[in-house]
């Protein structure tokens, strides 16, 4: 079974982000202080092993993968400044390893879906599902530092960055998701924190 | 706990991106010493959780030399 050309696109973006995803982790594990080191390191890890898994999927393939320039991950800072502090970090990550999920889901749901390809993400899913629960763990955890009201304001901000630059994508891209179910690839938010619901139903 | 220097931030700079300490002053633009993003992140970051300090991205917003950036660190 071979791949079309815009599968092997595909494929290498997602060797592409699990590539920014490492590098971006790989200066977190040098700046993390505490207990938070080992997951942080063990992240960063994983996201490397993401890549290589994405390299050998293509490789098998009979293919060599494209080299890409711009991840999602770098539009995505564009789109909202550099995260400040570590509590921002975690927020941008918790966002973006939810729609990595979302995503990589979506690609799960294409019919008679290549199995090396199926493989390779139901692999890489077990990480990512790790990945979004211990970061919301320490948000939780951040919100006894920065506040629940600043850390839900923080989410929320990234949220809707993260929404309009993958709708921004996937308008872009159109050909090349073509093949992607188009509902239900938005992750629900898993930080609802008491200030954020608060707030919510004051503005109804 | 006593007030940040501008050594022990140079210090920690050093430990981050490939510059010496005797190039550093408080005219150095910090962005001119990250070659990009993610060492700028790592750069400031680190910073903060070394001298126990938050910064908000208003805040960074308005810092851009390393000068400012030691007042920063120390104001709170
Ligand atoms: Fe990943
Ligand atoms: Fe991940």
């Amino acid at each position: 079974m071979t791949l079309s050309e815009n599968d092997l696109w595909l494929l290498s973006f997602y060797r592409s982000s699990e590539i920014s995803a490492a590098l971006f982790f790989g200066h977190v594990s040098r700046f993390i202080r505490g207990p938070l080191q080992k997951d942080v390191t063990h992240h960063f890890s994983d996201e490397a092993n993401h890549s290589r898994l994405w390299t050998d999927c293509i490789t098998e393939l009979g293919h060599r993968p494209i080299k890409l320039h711009r991840a999602y991950q770098d539009k995505y800072l564009d789109a909202v400044g550099l995260p400040a502090n570590v509590m921002e970090v975690m927020a941008a990550t918790n966002v973006l390893e939810k729609r990595v999920i979302g995503h990589y889901r979506q690609h799960l749901r294409i019919p008679n879906l290549n199995p090396v390809v199926k493989a390779t993400i139901e692999k890489i899913m077990l990480d990512e599902r790790w990945h979004v629960q211990y970061v919301r763990d320490e948000l939780q955890r951040l919100a006894g530092k920065y506040g629940e009201e600043e850390v839900a304001r923080t989410v929320q901000r990234y949220t809707e960055a993260d929404r309009a630059i993958y709708a921004e994508g996937l308008a872009e891209y159109a050909e090349r998701f073509a093949l992607l179910p188009t509902d239900g690839a938005d992750e629900p938010a898993d930080i609802e924190f008491s200030a954020l619901a608060a707030g919510k139903q004051e503005s109804h | 706990m006593p007030a940040v220097t501008f050594e022990q931030v140079a210090e920690h700079i050093r430990a981050t991106v490939p510059v010496r300490v005797a190039e550093l002053t408080p005219e150095t633009t910090i962005r001119d010493l990250a070659l990009d993003s993610m060492l700028l992140v790592e750069m400031v970051v680190d910073l903060q959780e070394e001298f126990d300090v938050m910064l908000s991205q208003a805040e960074l917003s308005r810092i851009n030399t390393l000068g400012e950036l030691v007042e920063a660190l120390r104001s709170q």
